[in-house]
């Protein structure tokens, strides 16, 4: 661990930008077609559920991440053992966010660069970040924030200024009743963008006013909640649903569309860059929780070392775990990827909180 | 063994300088042993001056007065101790209770030099300093002490107008190589009790005279701790100039961006020292160096306070703009061209493409080329005799001119886009910035040449991560962006009016934060009744 302190609003910041990370290029809730905007909302309610459930964790354990817990809660054996499960977790995202950035990358910007080349200058602006440490870190979201979010209500704003959006797409609402919906809000619930706040359990100790820090994660998921129900609901009003079940980025699709007097068009290769500073936050925050998990669970003292176990297993990661982009989106919707994610993401803390109302019953009993 | 020996004897000098000036020795009773040493030490140069003089009819008080030559005033030493020693002394009648109780020395001391600054001396180490430094020393002969007047004086170069940062309105007076002048210049803006000016010697060799400036109670205490010990632990043979200072007091010392501003402005200083900055002068150039230093402060001139604040926001925003372009125009141009044709308007990129027919080289070469010839040329302009300037300039605009374009080596968009990157690297108030975004240039350049518009938004998350893990004294270097600070929006990007900034930037303020009293009742109700009168009208 590192002995910086960061603020609320940094913090609040970070987790925004983390939520939006690929999420927002890529289209939540496809299934439920014109109502992904409603799992989108089923999906914001639980995310805050869930990380009140973190909450009482962190309520015990203020000073502590994840890791550390984990120790404190199952022995340091078995303790060591799950947390080294989490930290190859967090590794695996990594990549996975990685694959997104240059697979978009590849798609739109890049379009004859090799996928290795773009997967390693990638990887080095995340492994300078974690280099730099959680300050640089936060302060480096700050200003992303103040960049990249107006920059995208922009785009919102100039989709409707091009006079392309019809709001008939959002009807009929709910045409087949609520399952489908609540079935696209699933992997919402567990993946991304609420579910992966997870991560943050990693970052939560760096905090200055620990007793607010719940509220302003819960604050950040509601923002990134509505932040990402602008932007679904104006892919469904651009695109309508079809075409947005068709398309691998519905939101740089959307974009591509903008035309304001014949001088601001084909804009993507802007909307690329601005959405992937959102990625590559997100891909920082993981990168660094792996370096500084691995040396926790290490007991060693710099965990810049680090990165030179993780940096080259997780570029390989990524480019080998799946072959091309069909797969790779296809693996981020299987269910035995959502199965990994309630496990870990819910289904153990659930069980860490048992244990720490255990032990607590048991300390009352001695008194 | 002989050999090291006879080394040993032929080098004298060393000997008498461990004896007497090593270990601080005292000085002797005798005077001409004296002068003899003080010979020795200096190596009898031509520039010492040693006059011996006799005081009393019975010729038993004799006195020496030594000079450097040129570090000291000669009319000064002529006639206010040559003078009074040897002619108005005569006339002079004392008490003869002070004359049989007084020492002889205290009594010249006391009674007869009508110089102000007047020092004790008992060793032969301070004596040699203040004698370099252009003080006068007088030796008594039977005593062993000495006296030290304050008589420096040698050609200054005056008060000028700045040469690196010139206004249209404001002040026009500049710091010069004297920091004597320079204290006086800061003194005469700032009449407040709580002005400190702590002094310190620096370079063994040159001892060079450095200045701690700030005002006691504004500035931040940790920060002008930290910067004390930091002087403190400095151990060189010379300070020749600030720039010295600045790479050693610095942490990362191999980033391209200034931690430390530099100026040669004295009102630009003051406004920093009423912000709780600290600025260090150094003796022997006019540049100051002010601490800590943010990001945001290259984009500020002090000009900027002097006109209405509208148009100072204008030139602000103006600013940061210039600060992109100069900064990526280049490598946005050879990224458009080469990877993102679609980009541009169709008529425009045709147009682009067809000046580019003739053009043998690929976008890259043709951007290196131009900007390189272009920095040549500056760098040649900077260092060339100023005899030679015209043909330079007549040189420089062929080769980044027309003829360039007529013999086909470069386009004619690229001569736009260097005299673009070329003017706008000029706006920043600072010239130390400009270097840094000359340098970066390149690397975007090359970026954006091999991973086009997605190489430019990579330099520039490296570049902003960079920025933001700087610090300047423990400030945040991107400070008040990141960590980000609302209050201080007011005096960042733009600049509101100075009736409405109450406060001091509190990162750098101990605890004195307000800046003027909010209710600036007279200027309300005169105000008020300004539009009173213009109603009833």
């Amino acid at each position: 661990m590192e002995k910086v302190k960061i603020s609320n609003y940094q913090l609040y910041t970070l987790m925004v930008l983390f939520g939006l990370g690929s999420s927002s290029v890529l289209g939540l809730g496809k299934e439920a077609m014109q109502d992904a905007w409603i799992s989108i909302i089923i999906g914001c309610c639980f995310g805050v559920i869930i990380f009140l459930l973190y909450g009482m964790i962190i309520k015990n354990y203020p000073d502590y991440s994840i890791i550390e817990i984990l120790n404190k809660t199952f022995g340091s054996k078995l303790g060591k053992i799950i947390g080294f499960i989490y930290i190859i977790y967090f590794a695996f995202y990594t990549s996975v966010v990685l694959r997104d950035i240059f697979e978009l990358l590849s798609l739109y910007v890049m379009t004859e660069t090799p996928i290795f080349v773009l997967a390693l200058v990638s990887i080095i602006v995340f492994a300078y970040a974690t280099f730099l440490g959680i300050e640089t870190i936060v302060r480096f979201g700050v200003l992303i924030f103040v960049i990249s979010i107006p920059l995208k209500l922009l785009f919102i704003l100039g989709t409707i200024a091009s006079g392309i959006t019809a709001l008939e797409n959002l009807l009929p609402v709910l045409e087949n009743g609520l399952r489908p919906v609540i079935g696209a809000s699933f992997p919402l619930i567990t993946g991304i963008p609420f579910g992966q706040m997870f991560i943050f359990l990693m970052v939560l100790p760096y905090v200055k006013e620990k007793e607010k820090t719940v509220k302003t994660s819960i604050y950040a998921i509601i923002t990134t909640g509505i932040i990402l129900l602008l932007i679904t609901i104006e892919n469904i009003i651009t695109l309508g649903p079809l075409f947005i079940d068709l398309s691998v980025f519905p939101t740089i699709q959307t974009i591509r569309l903008v035309n304001i007097m014949n001088f601001f068009q084909r804009l993507e290769g802007l909307a690329v860059v601005v959405f992937l500073t959102c990625g590559f936050m997100k891909g920082i925050v993981y990168l660094y929780s792996v370096t500084t998990g691995l040396n926790i669970l290490f007991k060693t003292k710099n965990y810049k070392f680090y990165l030179i176990v993780a940096l080259p297993v997780i570029l390989m990661c990524s480019l080998l775990y799946t072959q091309n982009l069909s797969t790779h989106l296809d693996l981020r919707s299987s269910i035995y990827l959502q199965l990994i994610n309630v496990a870990l993401e819910i289904l153990l803390p659930l069980i860490i909180i048992f244990i720490i109302y255990i032990k607590q019953l048991k300390k009352n009993k001695l008194k | 063994m002989s050999f090291f020996n006879l080394w040993k004897k032929t080098n004298k000098k060393s000997d008498i300088l461990q004896e007497y000036y090593g270990e601080a020795k005292k000085l002797k009773k005798s005077l001409s042993e004296n002068i003899k040493i003080i010979k020795d030490l200096l190596g009898n140069p031509n520039d010492l001056i040693i006059r011996e003089i006799v005081i009393s009819e019975k010729g038993d008080k004799k006195l020496a007065v030594i000079v450097i030559d040129g570090l000291t005033n000669a009319l000064f030493v002529h006639d206010f101790i040559l003078k009074e020693l040897m002619l108005a002394i005569r006339t002079t009648d004392l008490d003869d209770e002070i004359i049989k109780n007084t020492k002889f020395v205290n009594i010249i001391k006391n009674h007869s030099l009508p110089i102000s600054d007047i020092d004790n001396l008992d060793d032969f180490k301070k004596l040699c300093e203040k004698l370099l430094s252009g003080d006068t020393i007088i030796l008594f002969d039977g005593y062993n002490q000495g006296l030290v007047l304050d008589t420096k004086g040698w050609k200054d170069r005056g008060v000028s107008e700045p040469s690196a940062e010139t206004v249209v309105r404001g002040a026009r007076d500049s710091f010069n190589e004297t920091i004597r002048t320079s204290t006086m210049l800061i003194r005469r803006r700032i009449k407040d009790i709580n002005l400190r000016i702590e002094n310190k010697i620096i370079g063994e060799v040159t001892k060079t005279n450095v200045s701690v400036v700030y005002i006691d109670g504004l500035a931040n205490e940790k920060i002008i701790n930290d910067l004390k010990k930091r002087l403190e632990a400095i151990s060189i043979d010379g300070i020749l100039e600030s720039g010295y200072l600045e790479e050693l007091l610095i942490n990362k010392a191999y980033s391209l961006f200034p931690s430390m501003y530099t100026t040669e402005r004295p009102d630009k200083v003051c406004a920093n020292l009423l912000e709780g900055r600290i600025a260090i002068l150094t003796d022997g150039t006019p540049f100051v160096l002010v601490i800590p230093a943010v990001f945001i402060q290259f984009f500020q001139s002090t000009e900027d306070y002097f006109q209405r604040s509208i148009f100072s926001s204008f030139i602000r925003l103006l600013r940061f703009l210039s600060f992109f372009l100069a900064l990526l125009t280049p490598a946005v141009y050879i990224a458009i061209t080469t990877f993102h044709q679609e980009m541009l308007p169709t008529n425009l990129i045709i147009s682009i493409s067809g000046q580019r027919e003739s053009v043998p080289f690929p976008a890259l070469i043709e951007v290196l080329f131009m900007e390189l010839t272009f920095e040549i040329l500056r760098e040649a302009g900077l260092r060339m005799p100023r005899a030679i300037g015209q043909a330079i300039s007549i040189v420089g605009a062929l080769a980044l001119g027309e003829a360039a374009v007529n013999a086909g080596i470069v386009s004619t968009i690229m001569i736009i886009i260097v005299s673009i990157t070329a003017i706008t690297s000029l706006i920043f108030p600072e010239y130390n910035f400009s270097n840094p975004i000359r340098l970066l240039r390149f690397m975007f350049i090359i970026l954006s040449a091999a991973f086009g518009l997605y190489g430019i938004a990579l330099g520039l998350m490296f570049l902003t991560m960079h920025l933001c893990s700087l610090k300047s004294f423990g400030i945040p270097y991107m400070y008040p962006l990141a960590p980000f600070n609302f209050k201080a929006m007011k005096d960042t990007f733009i600049r509101t009016p100075i009736n409405t900034q109450f406060r001091r930037p509190s990162i750098f303020v101990e605890d004195d934060l307000v800046k003027q009293n909010k209710n600036n009742e007279v200027i309300k109700q005169t105000s008020k009744k300004g539009s009173e009168l213009e109603s009833e009208n």
